[in-house]
């Protein structure tokens, strides 16, 4: 999709990683756009390609991954035709990353407000005082209590929540245009995740960044994302806004995702049948690699590329099926 | 009718050099034949601790644990071995709660030998039908762990709980490790496995979702406590404890429509190091009388739902 | 699966693409070459032991005392000795000797280590506390002077030797199989195989340690090349076998007179004939190691 004016424009990645058994295509296809000002949550299962996509778009992949097709524009530049220099310049300060594992990100022998003021010395070339003053700013800002005190102490010493809240920090400091948060509140606390996600909607209203959230709980994604895009084994196969999507999803794969959840506030449907995909079988498929499993797939489905149907205004299916009709039971 | 698991009064303390951190704090309830309890709370509050306590794996510092009348505390050696055929437990995480190098078939065939059930081919036979019953066939039989999925894994690993037809099986966050279609898959096999074998369960979770799905009756634990405990639809639909409250609310509900009115509590979970008499949540609970600062009992709510919170004076009476 | 894990490790090294191929592929080809020389050398050396006594021309105390201290030549590549033996097929019969006994030392080492160092991971208390304690006391001798102190106090046989040596590696295996216990004994298979009904024994030793092995494992091909360091070592200084067996040890021994004299043949190539084959488990220890570790990251 050709999105004007869209901040991070992903188009028709293709990708493959070069495995002992031959290359395999990881992403296929995937298009897909995160606009100013707005959370787009990036959906799907474990396999399904949603941090690899995040991880192209930093320039992270390992060497044994070979991009075939595709662009990935951001404010007017091809990201994977630029070279290491230009992409250092672009990390941090332009687009940052938050991961899951906090802690792990931190430096273990650096205290936090340390680690914090040197992405201000370095980033933004302020002198050494300033930077430390800014970063006690910045830790109250994400909600750190006793940001004075709590600015000397070590990694280890602060709970995974706070990790994650520093983590936070260090990538708005320098007011990215995009911020890519991959699972950033796995193994944290179901209180503790709820005080991010509200940290991270205020954040993004302040500053009007442009947000990309990972996560594979579509909870997180109904309170907080504006946009979603499905994804499944490398392919996208539904984008459009939260509201339509979760009234009526119309890819049988988001069907199937959304009957999957349990709810908390109300009793439970009977959940559907059918044991997980083979790997094996997804990868190696031609068209679309939800077809093994879709309980109304045809012939073109496993033949033909995914076609990009129309069911609204920014909704988009990538199912053959959902032309003629079909695929249009609501789900809520 | 007789409980088939009676835990009273239960503490767990560990040293830490100078300090005592207190894990868990004067636990007590029952569980009856073939019923589903959750165990809810957070990181920290001291279930995983309970259920390590109750299957032994653990030392207990107080209290008693009445399996099918008799204590399990002061068992050792071959008559705690013995008994463990009645009480198995199902892990987390299934890459490592089965051994690498045994197959499915070795894994399974281990605790029906051990316990004397059977032996050769009866013992093949009873294993073949165990993993009959968690859909996976007899291909599955001379596999690795590390060939298996990890839905596969951890049906292995509740097949190897039920083998030895115990009355009541701990599952501590048995799905947590899983993708999300799987999680349902294996709730669900839960769920019929219960019901057709009639076994117990405690079912430790911090995803309330998942507990909603199976168990008949909840616990909420925070600080090493119980808060709140009672039938789940009723827990969840009218939670009477602030701490129920704020975690009820802090879900997020995959319905955008949905309304919320959030709960936030101040602050974070205080270290169980800091132990203070009364209600664990006196310093971060929104509504906090002077009488929190004292031990809370429980106030009995009807129905089988008691909570411990001084707020639920007014609607119900006050239970030692 | 597989594909997970490639994508997993990517997100755990974040180096750009570029710098990544930089630095990976220079040192492993040498690596590999190091270890394939080092399973030449174990190759031949097995070889030796194993075929060798059939295929040499002379038994190992053959004496011509006509042909004595002949420098290399056709007939007798590495020479003669003092009593006119060739040295090439004494240097054969040796090796199944220096290999037998350094196998020997490793096995005893291996399984007795092992064995005590489970039980000291897995209980901890006062039993980890006593064995730490005595393998610190083993460690603070260097191993050779402490098997020459053992030797000497048991007596001169070939067993004692074996018992002598191993002592001294026993050490060894002990910590590095209690370190792979004491993480083991958190896993939660650990705890399955408790619940399930095994005694103590059982979770030790058919659960634990089969998964403690590999570290111990690596740890013996390296000890198989100490070994035979160590063998040689106190025959050369008489303990152990003595002459005219025709140990590497002994050999060296019985030549070290005829340096000063000119013929360095009949002292030099048994020594060389050591270094090597102690090189070359080493280097198949090395590279186990390597190829362990790898993996495990």
């Amino acid at each position: 999709m050709n999105a004007p004016g869209a901040v991070l424009d992903i188009r028709d990645l293709t990708l493959s990683f070069a495995t002992s058994k031959g290359p395999v295509t990881i992403l296929e296809g995937v298009s897909l756009s995160v606009g100013g000002n707005e959370i787009v949550g990036l959906v799907g299962e474990s396999g399904s390609g949603k941090t690899v996509t995040a991880l192209a778009t930093m320039g992270f992949l390992p060497p044994a991954a070979r991009i075939e097709s595709g662009q990935i524009d951001f404010e007017g530049a091809d990201l994977l035709s630029l070279d290491e220099q230009s992409m250092r310049a672009i990390r941090g300060r332009r687009i940052a990353m938050v991961f899951q594992s906090a802690r792990g990100a931190l430096n273990p022998l650096m205290r936090i407000g340390d680690q914090l003021a040197r992405v201000y010395q370095i980033q933004r070339a302020m002198p050494q005082r300033q930077a430390y003053r800014e970063a006690v700013d910045m830790l109250r800002r994400v909600g750190i209590a006793d940001a004075e005190r709590r600015v000397r102490a070590y990694p280890h010493q602060i709970s995974g929540g706070m990790a994650q809240r520093v983590l936070l920090a260090m990538m708005i400091a320098c007011s990215p245009a995009l911020l890519i948060a991959d699972e950033p509140t796995t193994g944290l606390d179901v209180t503790i995740q709820a005080q991010m996600f509200d940290l991270l909607k205020d954040i993004q209203a302040q500053t009007r960044a442009s947000v990309l959230l990972i996560t594979h709980d579509l909870g997180v994604v109904a309170e907080t994302c504006r946009r979603i895009v499905v994804m499944y084994a490398g392919q996208v196969m539904e984008t459009g806004d939260c509201l339509s999507i979760f009234a009526q999803p119309r890819h049988p794969y988001t069907q199937h995702l959304l009957s999957s959840v349990m709810r908390v506030d109300r009793p439970v449907v009977a959940p559907p049948v059918g044991g997980p995909p083979s790997e094996a079988l997804v990868y190696a498929a031609r068209g679309c690699r939800f077809a093994h499993r879709c309980p109304i797939a045809i012939d073109v489905c496993r033949r033909e590329a995914l076609p990009r149907i129309s069911a609204g205004p920014g909704h988009d299916v990538m199912c053959h099926r959902v032309g003629e009709g079909y695929g249009a039971a609501a789900e809520s | 009718m007789e409980p088939l698991l009676k835990v009273e009064g239960l503490e767990k303390r560990f040293r830490e050099g100078a300090t005592t951190i207190h894990a868990v704090n004067g636990v007590s309830f029952e569980i009856h034949p073939g019923e589903a309890v959750g165990l809810v709370g957070e990181s920290g509050c001291g279930k995983t601790t309970v259920a390590r306590c109750i299957m032994r794996l653990t030392q207990s510092s107080a209290g008693r644990i009445l399996f099918d009348g008799q204590d399990l505390l002061p068992l050792r050696g071959s008559t705690l071995r013995r008994q463990r055929r009645g009480f198995q437990m199902v892990f987390q995480d299934p890459s490592a709660s089965l051994n690498p190098r045994f197959t499915a078939r070795r894994t399974l065939s281990e605790p029906v030998v051990l316990h004397g059930i059977a032996r050769g081919s009866a013992a093949e036979q009873l294993v073949r039908e165990m993993l009959g019953k968690v859909n996976l066939s007899g291909d599955y039989l001379p596999r690795y762990p590390h060939q298996l999925s990890g839905g596969q894994k951890q049906r292995v690993g509740i097949a190897r709980s039920l083998i030895t037809e115990p009355k009541f099986v701990v599952l501590d966050e048995p799905t947590s490790s899983l993708d999300m279609s799987v999680r349902i898959y294996v709730i669900d096999l839960l769920r019929r496995l219960q019901q057709s074998l009639g076994v117990a369960y405690l079912f430790i979770s911090h995803d309330l979702s998942t507990v909603r799905f199976l168990c008949d009756r909840v616990m909420v634990m925070y600080l090493g406590r119980i808060v709140e405990m009672g039938p789940t639809a009723e827990v969840f639909a009218h939670p009477r404890h602030v701490y129920t409250q704020a975690l009820l609310s802090a879900i997020p509900i995959a319905d955008p429509a949905a309304r919320r009115e959030r709960l936030l509590l101040k602050g974070e979970t205080p270290s169980p190091r800091e132990l203070k008499p009364g209600c664990g949540l006196q310093d971060r609970c929104p509504f906090v009388k002077p009488e929190c600062l004292r031990p809370v009992p429980f106030y009995e709510l009807g129905g089988g739902h008691r909570v411990a919170c001084v707020l639920a004076r007014d609607g119900g009476t006050k239970r030692d | 699966m597989r594909l997970l894990g490639l994508v997993i490790r990517a997100q755990r090294e974040i180096v750009p693409s570029s710098e990544r191929a930089r630095r990976s592929g220079v040192g492993t080809v040498r690596k590999r070459r190091l270890l394939a020389s080092g399973l030449v050398v174990a190759a031949i050396v097995l070889g030796a032991a194993a075929l060798g006594p059939l295929v040499v021309p002379y038994g190992p105390v053959a004496a011509d005392p006509e042909l004595k201290l002949i420098a290399p030549s056709l007939s007798h590549p590495l020479g003669t000795d003092t009593f006119g033996r060739d040295i090439l097929s004494r240097v054969v019969h040796g090796a199944r000797l220096d290999l037998g006994i350094a196998l020997s030392v490793v096995a005893l080492a291996l399984v007795l280590g092992s064995a005590i160092g489970t039980l000291s991971g897995f209980y901890g208390g006062w039993v980890d506390a006593l064995v730490m304690r005595v393998t610190d006391v083993l460690f603070a001798f260097p191993s050779f002077i402490l098997a020459l102190a053992i030797a000497a106090i048991l007596g001169n046989s070939i067993p004692n030797v074996i018992i002598a040596i191993a002592v001294a590696y026993i050490p060894y295996f002990v910590r590095l199989t209690r370190a792979e216990v004491l993480a083991a004994r958190e896993m939660e298979y650990a705890d399955a195989a408790r619940t399930v009904g095994n005694p103590g024994w059982r979770i030790m030793y058919v659960h634990l340690l089969p998964n403690c092995l590999t570290p111990a494992l690596v740890q013996a091909t390296l000890c198989l090349g100490w070994a035979i360091l160590d063998v040689s070592g106190l025959a050369f200084l008489g303990l152990g076998i003595r002459p005219p067996t025709p140990e590497w040890g002994v050999l060296v021994s019985e030549g070290a007179q005829n340096i000063i004299s000119g013929q360095w043949w009949t002292s030099l190539f048994p020594g060389a004939v050591i270094v090597v084959a102690a090189l070359g488990f080493n280097l198949i220890g090395d590279g186990l190691r390597d190829f362990t570790a790898r993996e495990e990251r």
